[in-house]
C-alpha cells in the first residue's frame, strides 16, 4: 500500500465515520425524545390531554410535532457544538498539543532527555521527507504515552508524555517516534481531528444535562421536571459517550496496528516500540492521562490514555506479539526497567530485507512516498551531525533560526552581500543582521547540499514567532531575495518551502482539492516539468528526452499539448503551476510527482538544483519526499 | 414554535461561550509557551553570569562590591523568573521580574563600564567571549520578549472584548501583564560595548 492509497483510504475512514456519527445523533434524538415524553407523562398527571392512556398503545407514543422539536433541538446542539470545535482544532497542532498541556520543547534544551527527544524527531522528519514538527511535551504526565497531531503536515506536533522521557531509551523512543510518524504520513491525523470535533459535539450534552441538573432548584416543591430533565440528558449523554467510544474504537484499532508495523519498517529495529509498550505494560500508571481532555483525543494517544470498556487500541499483549510473536505475555519483568535497557538489533521482522539495496529507481518515488527506510535515517543522522555546531546551537531560537534563513539567501558576491543588507537594514532589527552575519560566516562555506536541511530545521522554532514578527521575517526576506533583480532557483524554492509550510501555522487553511483529474492541467504539468528537465539536463538533446519521458508517464495523451520545447520557464509560470497542482487530489499529484521523478532522474544523477526543484515541488504538494540516496557516496537531499 | 426560537437561542448562547471558553484558555496558554522561551534565555544569562564574575575577579581586586552588587542582583533575579515562570503574566511575578531584571542590567552595566580602566581583562579571551555570549543571549531575549508581549496583547484584547469579557469574568480569565523592557537607553547599550 503508498502513500497515495493510504491517504485514500483515510478519505474513505472519514466517510464511514460520517455514517456512523450519523446512527449515534439519531439515536440519541431518540432516546431525548423518549425521556421528554416520559416526564410529560408522570407530570402531566396521567391525565395530559395528549398522552391519554399511554403506555397501552405504543403509537399514541409518538407525537410528530415533539418530535420535531427535540430532533431540531438536539441536532443544533451536537452539529453545533461538533463545528465549534473542528473549526478550533483546524489551527492545527499546536493548538491540540496546548489545549492538552502541552509545551514546545526548545532545541536548545539542556535537559538530556528532551534533546534525545528532539534529535529523534529532527531525524526522523528529515528521513521521511515531512516538514519537521514542533516537539512537545507534556510535562504534568508520568504515564508513557505520545501523540501526532495537526491538519496537514506542515503544522503537525509530535507529543511525548513526561513518562515517555524519562522512562524509555532512545531506541525505545524513536520507535514511538516512528509510530507517530506513521500516523502523519499516513492521514490519520485529519481523520482524528474530524473525530474529536464529532465526539465533542455529542459529548455537549452531558455537559448541558450537568448544567440544567446543577442550576434546577432543591427545593422539594421547585420543578422536579427540570432537575429529571437535567438527569436525563445525562444519561442519555452518557449513552452517546458509550456510542462515540465504540465509533473511536472502530476507527482507530485497525489504524495502530498498521502504525506499529510502520514504526518497525521505519527503523527496522522491531525492539524498541516492542519494548517501549511493554515498559507500559509493567508500569503501573501504563499510559493512562491526567489531563481532562483525553478521553475525547484518547484515539489520538500511542497507548489508550483513558480507561474505557471500549478500547481506542488493541491490547498491549496484543500489538507486542504482532511485532515479537514469542512475547509470553508476563510483564512483570519491565516493572523497574529504567531508560538503560539496551535493546539489540535484530531484524526478526523487518519488512525488508537487511540486504535490500535501495537504489534510486524513479518507479519508486512515488511509490515509496511515505516510507521511511532505516538507510535514510541513518542518513539523516549523519547529515545533520555535519551541520556546524554552532549553527545547531543559533537555530534552537526564533532569533536565531530566523537569522540562518536569511543567511542562506546572501549573495556569495561580495558587492552584492553589502548592497542585501544595506536593504536589509531598512527593515530588519540591528540584533537580527548582526547574527545573520555571524552565521554567514560559518555557512558560506558549507556544502550547497546542506541548505535546504538547513533551512527544514529552522522551521519549526520560526513557528514559535509572534505574528508581527514572522510579517517582518517575511519582508526581510523579500528584500534580500529582490535586491539583485534576479531570481534564482534557490530563492524560488526557499520562498515557496516558507510559503507552504509557515504559512499554514500561520494562517491556517484548508487546502481545497479542486482539481479532480490532471486533463485541465496538463499546460502546467508541461512547464513544470521542462523547468525541471531544463535546469537537470546541461545538454538541450538530453532534456528534451528527459522531458519526453516523463510527459509519457502522464496517462493524459499530451501530444495535443504544448509544442515540447524545453527551454527556461519563468518562475510565475512555475509557481503558478505549483500551486494548481497543490490544489488537486492525491491522484493527481501521484501522477506529476512521478513524472517529476522520472525527468529528474533521466540521467540517472540528481544534481542539486534539481534536488531543491523538486524538493519545493513535494512540499507545497504536502508530498513527504524522502532524501535521494545514491550507491556512491554524493548523497543529495 | 416560540419554543423552538427560545431552545435555538440558549443553544447558540452555549455554544458561544464554549468556543470563546476554549479560544481564551488556548490564547493563554500560547503566551505562557511564549514565557518559557524567554526563560530558556534568562536561565542561560544567568548561568553566563557566575562565569563573568569568576574571570573579572583575577583582574577586579579592589571592585569587591560591584562584583557582589551583580551576584546579587542575578540571585534575585534567579528567583523573580522561577516565581514568573511558575505563573506567567501576573501582574505581580511580572513587575519583580521587571524590577529585579533592571537591577541586573544595571550592575551588569556599571561592571563593563568599570572594566573599560582595566586593559588587561579587555584581552582577555575569556571575557570576549563571554561578553559576546551576554549581548547575543541579551538579543535573545529581547526576541523573545517581543513574542511574548504579542502574545499576552492578543490574549488580552480578546479578553476585554464583549462578549468575551462576561466569560473571562466567570471562568477567571485575569489580564496579564506584560514583561517591559527594563533598560533605559544608556544600560541598553552599556552589555553591548565593545572594548
Amino acid at each position: 500500500m503508498n502513500f497515495f492509497e493510504n491517504q485514500e483510504r483515510s478519505k474513505k475512514k472519514s466517510v464511514q465515520l460520517i455514517a456512523m456519527f450519523i446512527l449515534a445523533v439519531t439515536g440519541i434524538i431518540l432516546a431525548v425524545y423518549a425521556v421528554i415524553i416520559f416526564i410529560i407523562y408522570q407530570y402531566s398527571g396521567k391525565g395530559h390531554a395528549s398522552y391519554p392512556g399511554i403506555g397501552n398503545d405504543i403509537f399514541k407514543w409518538i407525537d410528530p410535532q415533539l418530535l420535531l422539536l427535540v430532533g431540531f433541538a438536539t441536532l443544533c446542539i451536537i452539529l453545533g457544538g461538533s463545528i465549534v470545535k473542528i473549526i478550533a482544532l483546524r489551527r492545527g497542532g499546536q493548538y491540540i498539543a496546548e489545549s492538552l498541556g502541552g509545551r514546545p520543547v526548545n532545541s536548545s534544551t539542556k535537559d538530556p532527555n528532551e534533546k534525545k527527544f528532539v534529535n529523534v524527531v529532527e531525524e526522523m522528519a528529515i528521513a521521511s521527507g515531512v516538514p519537521v514538527p514542533v516537539a512537545y511535551v507534556l510535562e504534568g504526565e508520568t504515564g508513557i504515552n505520545a501523540f501526532a497531531a495537526g491538519y496537514s503536515p506542515n503544522d503537525a506536533v509530535v507529543a511525548v508524555t513526561n513518562g515517555c522521557l524519562q522512562r524509555l531509551s532512545r531506541d525505545e523512543l524513536q520507535g514511538v517516534v516512528a509510530h507517530e510518524f506513521s500516523h502523519i504520513l499516513n492521514g490519520d491525523m485529519r481523520l482524528n481531528i474530524r473525530l474529536i470535533g464529532l465526539l465533542s459535539g455529542i459529548m455537549i450534552i452531558t455537559t448541558i444535562g450537568s448544567i440544567v441538573l446543577r442550576s434546577s432548584p432543591r427545593s422539594r416543591k421547585g420543578s422536579p421536571p427540570l432537575m429529571l430533565a437535567g438527569l436525563a440528558l445525562i444519561i442519555i449523554g452518557y449513552i452517546g459517550v458509550f456510542i462515540s467510544r465504540m465509533i473511536q474504537s472502530a476507527v482507530s484499532r485497525q489504524r495502530e496496528y498498521l502504525a506499529d508495523a510502520s514504526s518497525v519498517q521505519f527503523t527496522r529495529n522491531p525492539s524498541g516500540i516492542a519494548n517501549a509498550l511493554k515498559k507500559i505494560g509493567g508500569f503501573s500508571r501504563g499510559s493512562i492521562l491526567k489531563t481532562s481532555l483525553a478521553s475525547e483525543a484518547s484515539h489520538m494517544f500511542f497507548s489508550s490514555a483513558i480507561k474505557t470498556l471500549f478500547a481506542t487500541h488493541p491490547p498491549l499483549v496484543k500489538r507486542i506479539r504482532r511485532i515479537e510473536p514469542s512475547f509470553s505475555g508476563n510483564f512483570a519483568e519491565f516493572q523497574k526497567i529504567k531508560a538503560e535497557f539496551k535493546p539489540k538489533k535484530a531484524a526478526t521482522m523487518g519488512f525488508s530485507g537487511p540486504g535490500e539495496q535501495i537504489a534510486i529507481n524513479a518507479d519508486n518515488i512515488a511509490g515509496q512516498m511515505g516510507m521511511v527506510l532505516p538507510e535514510h535515517v541513518q542518513f539523516s543522522t549523519t547529515l545533520l551531525g555535519s551541520i556546524p555546531p554552532e549553527v545547531r546551537k543559533e537555530m534552537s531560537d526564533p532569533l536565531g533560526a530566523s537569522a540562518v534563513v536569511l543567511a542562506l539567501l546572501l549573495n556569495e558576491d561580495k558587492v552584492e552581500k553589502k548592497h542585501q543588507i544595506k536593504n536589509l537594514e531598512q527593515i530588519a532589527a540591528g540584533e537580527i543582521i548582526r547574527h545573520t552575519l555571524l552565521i554567514d560566516k560559518v555557512i558560506s562555506g558549507l556544502d550547497s547540499n546542506l541548505k535546504l536541511p538547513l533551512l527544514d530545521l529552522a522551521l519549526p522554532t520560526l513557528r514559535q514567532m509572534s505574528p508581527a514578527q514572522f510579517a517582518q521575517f517575511k519582508q526581510a526576506i523579500t528584500s534580500l531575495v529582490e535586491s539583485d533583480g534576479k531570481l534564482s532557483l534557490f530563492e524560488f524554492s526557499l520562498q515557496q518551502i516558507i510559503a507552504s509550510r509557515l504559512e499554514a501555522s500561520y494562517h491556517p487553511a484548508a487546502k481545497k482539492q479542486i482539481y479532480k483529474s490532471i486533463e485541465p492541467l496538463i499546460d502546467d504539468a508541461a512547464n513544470l516539468i521542462a523547468k525541471l528537465a531544463f535546469v537537470g539536463h546541461a545538454d538541450k538533446t538530453v532534456a528534451q528526452k528527459a522531458y519526453d519521458a516523463a510527459m509519457k508517464r502522464i496517462p493524459v495523451s499530451a501530444a495535443g499539448s504544448k509544442p515540447a520545447v524545453i527551454s527556461d520557464i519563468s518562475f510565475d509560470k512555475v509557481g503558478r503551476a505549483i500551486s494548481h497542482f497543490a490544489a488537486s487530489k492525491p491522484g493527481v499529484k501521484q501522477v506529476i510527482i512521478d513524472a517529476c521523478a522520472h525527468c529528474v532522474l533521466f540521467d540517472r544523477t540528481v544534481s542539486t538544483a534539481e534536488a531543491e526543484l523538486l524538493r519545493a515541488i513535494a512540499f507545497s504538494l504536502d508530498l513527504p519526499l524522502a532524501p535521494f540516496l545514491t550507491d556512491t557516496d554524493s548523497v543529495s537531499y | 414554535m416560540t419554543a423552538i426560537i427560545i431552545l435555538g437561542i440558549i443553544i447558540a448562547i452555549v455554544l458561544a461561550v464554549i468556543a470563546i471558553y476554549n479560544r481564551l484558555v488556548t490564547q493563554r496558554n500560547r503566551y505562557k509557551n511564549a514565557f518559557s522561551q524567554i526563560d530558556v534565555q534568562l536561565k542561560r544569562r544567568y548561568d553566563l553570569i557566575p562565569n563573568l564574575v569568576e574571570v573579572v575577579k583575577g583582574y577586579m581586586k579592589h571592585e569587591r562590591e560591584t562584583l557582589e552588587a551583580v551576584i546579587q542582583a542575578r540571585n534575585s533575579a534567579v528567583n523573580a523568573s522561577r516565581q514568573a515562570s511558575g505563573n506567567p503574566g501576573d501582574p505581580g511575578a511580572m513587575k519583580n521580574l521587571n524590577a529585579a531584571e533592571g537591577m541586573l542590567s544595571g550592575a551588569l552595566g556599571r561592571l563593563f563600564a568599570l572594566s573599560e580602566s582595566y586593559p588587561d581583562l579587555k584581552a582577555n579571551q575569556n571575557m570576549m567571549q563571554l561578553q559576546e555570549e551576554l549581548s547575543s543571549t541579551e538579543n535573545r531575549i529581547s526576541f523573545a520578549r517581543q513574542a511574548f508581549n504579542d502574545a499576552v496583547m492578543a490574549y488580552n484584547i480578546s479578553r476585554e472584548k464583549f462578549p468575551n469579557t462576561i466569560i473571562a469574568g466567570m471562568f477567571n480569565f485575569t489580564e496579564a501583564q506584560l514583561l517591559e523592557s527594563t533598560e533605559t537607553p544608556e544600560e541598553r547599550k552599556a552589555p553591548k560595548v565593545s572594548f
